[in-house]
């Protein structure tokens, strides 16, 4: 009788199992993913392209959206929310939300940020440097996510085909607080030697209280114009991102050919060109991130930070008959026109 | 035998060898016509579907999903219109389903489509992954009919060339002097007395190769012409409507047509992509030239469109050779400019050059075979008792090599020599045809095989099984000498030559690395037979004052068949694939064992000298001379050929994307050098330096030579070195014998030279084993340029460590005279 339940118990326990898992796996099929997205301001194209692409590949989830209204001091109730709500996963866009929602790598593990759920971030510029990740290959927590910034070679390859930059002066306006844009010119006196330009770097000058303001951008167009630069660089600063038609346009008036390192400056702005990640196409590289963690059970800290393998070449054609400079055909044949 | 038989037996044979030189230049050119006919055709289709991938990648980047992406049907639709030569555009999503098709009649695919070609371009969005693909199909018949149309004009002129060239022959041999007594088989035996006559023969046959090869290849050529040139104008088309589609979109964005910026990069990089191309220019409405591609192009088009007008109307064909294909340019509903596409139509032509090497190669190849034919049969078909004036090796026109043990500095014969000794050389150069076939593509191809797991590196992995087949060899070699002794040494031949062809044959069925080593083994064992009995046979039959003469014929014909087998082997390789040429390899020498089977071999005997013994070793390695000739230069010499020339030059170039077919011409140099160069420059250093001051410094700079092989630019660095390298080797290999036996002289005396001469070469087999394995450590540890460099060093170290050794041993360097004794 115990060599029959045995048997029986032998034969009937693969099947139990089978049938759990199964079961198991028909729930998760079917109860939605409950995913947290942390906005700076609202939702924009980034947002959009992370659900679209769940969405393509057919994750059942339901978003719930927290929006600071670029108030960081909103985060730290988010955090508190979020460990209620206990979501499956945590979409945070932009550096500052990140930091707010997941505190730095140096400070980790920190109860009053989020650990124990795994999050997505989007639209970090540099984010080894702003202290987010230990490494590029590998955060060494449970976060992972996306680069909106194209490589400064990517950049100076995509100017050089504009113009060719050996024995050029390269200007750049920048705000002198922002981290990013100091990275950015760093980078850009670091690799001048080897391309054969010289920089020409133009701070916007402080206002009273220690932030650079709109009226500073008038005179520090005029002073890159008198430089005699042959293309003005526009790195990812917020400042700029903020007053992009009015620095372009002073760059215009005086026509010198500018070149951003954001899609803004382009498309609303008016700046020349431009070598840019779609805030949409980067927001579903992070949806593609997402998916490798919800569907294929893939730690975060396994997943690597990444950019975009390909970015946009934006040409603004209003911009370039304004100024009468033209992009040679090369470029205009790949390159995404605005009209 | 009869007259009529000498005279048919010889033209048989040569016909038979210039039809394969001629069927192997034909394929050749039929393979070079293929291969640019596809490349037009596909590459005509290819900028088709770069020009599709493009506008659907464009939507891609906007962050649409490619089944949301609208305007793709529209497309497709209309790019399929204006390409009437397509039967299908396809837009396959990642999943592999048909999102968007198109097929010839306007409506969408179906399915499977038969009988077409496809070519495919990956989808892929902005974070690298693949969305899926656009196919463009076209029908098979687009490059299968112009395909059967050449196949048929080549076979009618393949046929009409032989028949030319054999009536010739034909003729040639029927006017050939005769003696006045045909059973005294007068014309063979006058031919072979007389030197002249032979150079004669040689060179008649020779011019009647070049005509016969010329003829084939200038008429191929003007019907190859005939056929590509509509398919590039189609191409030209196409191209030019590309990039006038975008002259069109960038006028569209509002730049003025004066004011494109790069025309000229772009023209530039259009002619570089689509070579037969000549210029592209870009007019004004009196074909004033307003953009055009640089340098040589840009005044082409300026003067060809010069001609145009003045002539006031365009031209079909301008200069005889090239065509103007012009695309008018609207901007606003009026005429605003014209693009011009300039295509020559004598591209191929200069295409055709690269086919050149490989038909002197083929040319090359076919002369020395028929030499070594009309040795065979003048050799076989002649029995002993009617060949008083001794058979044909007796007036070889050409110097013969030196044999590596020295036996011969190329002397030609001056005696009769009994007719199966000759046929051996005809044998053995069929044998090492056969043998060395896949001496220039086995090193690449090994490397696909499938490898077993072990702790051993790749790289040591690979070069295993040359030194398996070494080793197999050698052994054989220690074991044929008395087992033919005992049972005779045609039955050892023949298995020799069975064995051989069996292990080839199976190494090109295997898929496995230890299959492969076993079967390569195999064939090891069947060279080492036949290289033993086939000089055994020689020893056997040759009066004993007569042998350095029958040793040299042998590494004549050993080196003949070296040279023609590499090169055939490599062409055949380049075209077929390493498999097809290593189980074609089996075939020469299966036909040599049935030569073996037929030969006749006469009562008498030689006397059979002894193999060394252990105690004659022991004495032999006693001798520091002794040691530091056979380790400082023998061993070395033999660890180069097998490790450096058989294994890392292959692989080298290989690296490099040298040719397989290019590979064995350059492997050829080291054969080449050993039968033409190295025996006459060994004539005259003998004459004027002793043996130490030939091979020492030989030796020494050998090494150095090696050293160039990582020069740049690094194809004529290989060639320059492995030149200099078989040049010195082959010079110096004969006095390197006599340097052996001066370097112990009482050992000589007491053993015998044999005895010391064959201990020698036992222990130097010791380096053809270890070859492949030094290089395959030495490229895990260092890298294959580093090996090279390995290989130098240590060729030049133990030369110049002999060196200070023998200079210490003053019995080594006797005076001049006293070297005759030696």
């Amino acid at each position: 009788m115990k060599r029959l339940a045995a048997s029986m118990l032998m034969i009937l326990l693969p099947i139990i199992c089978t049938v759990a898992a199964t079961a198991r796996d028909l729930s998760l099929k079917n109860d939605p993913f409950q995913i947290v997205l942390v906005t700076w301001r609202g939702i924009t194209g980034a947002e959009k392209g992370f659900m679209d692409y769940l969405e393509r590949k057919e994750v059942n989830a339901v978003y719930r959206f927290m929006d600071c209204g670029k108030d960081p001091s909103r985060l730290p109730g988010f955090v508190k929310k979020i460990r209620k709500i206990k979501p499956d996963l945590v979409y945070v866009f932009g550096t500052t939300a990140t930091l707010g929602i997941c505190g730095p790598e140096a400070s980790y593990p920190d109860r009053r940020y989020i650990t124990e759920i795994p999050v997505v971030f989007n639209i970090v510029s540099v984010p080894v440097k702003s202290g987010i990740v230990r490494s590029i290959e590998s955060s060494g927590r449970n976060i992972t996510g996306t680069s909106n910034i194209a490589p400064i070679t990517a950049q100076l390859r995509a100017m050089d085909s504009l113009i060719p930059i050996a024995g050029k002066r390269l200007g750049v306006l920048f705000n002198p607080q922002e981290t990013n844009s100091l990275v950015a010119v760093q980078e850009l006196e670091t690799r001048a030697e080897a391309w054969g330009y010289t920089v020409v770097k133009v701070p916007f000058p402080p206002g009273p209280d220690g932030l650079p303001h709109a009226p500073a951008i008038e005179p520090a167009a005029s002073r890159l114009a008198q430089a005699g630069v042959d293309m003005a660089y526009l790195p990812s600063d917020s400042f700029i991102v903020a007053n992009c038609a009015k620095i372009a346009a002073c760059l215009n008036h005086y026509r010198v050919p500018s070149f951003s390192a954001t899609e803004t400056p382009v498309i609303r702005g008016g700046a020349l060109a431009g070598l840019v990640s779609h805030y949409y196409n980067l927001g579903q590289l992070a949806g593609h991130k997402a998916e490798q963690i919800l569907v294929l059970h893939r730690k975060p800290s396994e997943i690597p930070v990444e950019t975009l393998s390909r970015f946009s070449f934006l040409v603004n054609m209003k911009t370039a008959r304004q100024i009468d400079w033209y992009p040679p055909i090369t470029v205009l044949k790949f390159a995404e026109v605005i009209k | 035998m009869n007259p009529i038989t000498q005279r048919i037996a010889p033209a048989a044979g040569i016909t038979a060898i210039l039809a394969c030189c001629l069927l192997v230049v034909t394929y050749l050119n039929y393979c070079n016509f293929e291969k640019r006919l596809n490349s037009i055709v596909h590459s005509r289709f290819m900028v088709v579907a770069k020009d599709l991938r493009h506008t659907v990648e464009y939507g891609l980047n906007l962050g649409l999903a490619l089944e949301n992406i609208k305007n793709i049907q529209s497309l497709i639709t209309s790019t399929a219109q204006d390409n009437r030569d397509i039967s299908a555009i396809e837009i396959r999503g990642s999943d592999n389903d048909i999102i968007f098709s198109v097929d010839a009649n306007g409506t969408a695919t179906a399915g499977i489509m038969f009988d077409t070609c496809n070519i495919s371009l990956p989808l892929t969005n902005q974070f690298g992954i693949e969305e899926g693909r656009v196919s463009i199909l076209y029908p098979v018949e687009i490059v299968q009919t112009p395909l059967k149309e050449i196949r048929i004009f080549l076979s009618w002129l393949f046929l009409a060339v032989l028949g030319a060239f054999t009536l010739s022959a034909a003729i040639l041999l029927l006017f050939l002097p005769s003696g006045k007594d045909p059973g005294r088989a007068a014309w063979t035996v006058k031919l072979a007395r007389n030197t002249g006559s032979q150079r004669f023969l040689l060179l008649v046959l020779l011019v009647l190769l070049l005509a016969a090869t010329g003829t084939v290849a200038f008429l191929s050529l003007r019907k190859f012409q005939q056929v590509l040139v509509p398919e590039m104008e189609k191409k030209a088309q196409i191209v030019g409507k590309s990039v006038s589609d975008l002259i069109h979109k960038v006028l569209d964005y509002g730049v003025p047509l004066e004011k494109i910026r790069g025309m000229q990069p772009y023209l530039d990089e259009i002619r570089q992509e689509h070579a037969e191309l000549q210029y592209e220019a870009i007019t004004f409405q009196k074909n004033i030239v307003m953009y055009s591609s640089s340098g040589l192009a840009c005044e082409l088009a300026e003067s060809i469109l010069e001609k145009e007008r003045k002539s006031g109307e365009q031209l079909n064909i301008i200069d005889g050779r090239y065509r103007d294909i012009s695309f008018p340019i609207q901007y606003h509903g009026s005429h605003a400019a014209t693009l011009h596409l300039g295509v020559d139509r004598y591209f191929f032509e200069k295409q055709a050059r690269e086919t050149v090497y490989d038909v002197l190669t083929v040319l090359l190849i076919s002369f020395i075979s028929i030499r070594e034919l009309l040795l065979l049969i003048f050799s076989g078909l002649i029995p002993h008792d009617e060949n008083p004036g001794g058979n044909i090796n007796t007036a070889t026109p050409l110097p013969g090599p030196s044999a590596p043990d020295g036996t011969e500095q190329g002397k030609i014969f001056q005696q009769p020599m009994p007719t199966s000794v000759g046929m051996t050389r005809g044998i053995l150069f069929l044998f090492i045809f056969s043998a060395m076939f896949p001496l220039s593509f086995l090193p690449i191809s090994i490397s696909t095989l499938e490898l077993p797991e072990t702790l051993i590196s790749r790289e040591v992995l690979l070069s295993l099984p040359f030194a398996a087949y070494y080793a197999c060899s050698a052994a054989a070699m220690a074991f044929a000498g008395p087992w033919s002794q005992r049972s005779g040494r045609k039955l050892p031949m023949i298995m020799g030559a069975v064995c051989l062809a069996a292990g080839y044959a199976a190494c090109a069925a295997t898929t496995r690395l230890t299959a492969f080593t076993i079967w390569y083994c195999l064939a090891g064992i069947g060279l080492g037979l036949v290289m033993v009995t086939c000089q055994g046979h020689i020893i056997d039959y040759t009066p004993h004052n007569r042998r350095a003469s029958a040793m040299a014929g042998f590494w004549a014909g050993f080196f003949s068949g070296s040279m023609c087998g590499t090169g055939t082997g490599a062409l055949i390789a380049q075209h077929l694939g390493s498999n097809a040429a290593l189980a074609l390899a089996s075939l020469p020498a299966l036909l040599s064992a049935l030569l073996m089977a037929i030969m006749k071999t006469p009562g008498q005997t030689a006397p059979r000298e002894h193999r060394p013994y252990l105690k004659e070793f022991r004495q032999l390695f006693s001798n520091t001379g002794f040691l530091a000739v056979t380790l400082g230069i023998s061993i070395p010499a033999k660890l180069c050929m097998t490790g450096f020339m058989f294994y890392l030059v292959p692989r080298h170039l290989a690296a490099i994307s040298v040719s397989k077919s290019a590979t064995g011409r350059i492997l050829m140099i080291y054969s080449l050098m050993f039968v033409f160069a190295g025996p006459a420059l060994a004539r005259m250093l003998e004459k004027r330096l002793s043996p130490a001051a030939i091979v020492l410094p030989a030796s020494i700079l050998s090494g150095i030579a090696l050293l160039f092989a990582n020069l740049d630019p690094q194809v004529t660095a290989v060639v320059i070195a492995i030149s200099i390298y078989a040049l010195l080797r082959s010079a110096s290999s004969p006095a390197s014998t006599a340097l052996l036996l001066e370097a112990c002289p009482e050992e000589t005396k007491r053993l015998g030279a044999a005895t010391v001469l064959g201990s020698s070469l036992l222990i130097e087999r010791t380096g053809n084993i270890a070859g492949p394995l030094l290089a395959g450590t030495l490229t895990a540890r260092l890298g294959m340029s580093q090996a090279m460099t390995g290989f130098g060093v240590l060729v030049a170290a133990c030369a110049l460590a002999a060196s200070a050794i023998l200079s210490l041993n003053k019995k080594v360097m006797p005076p001049k005279s006293a070297r005759g004794a030696s």
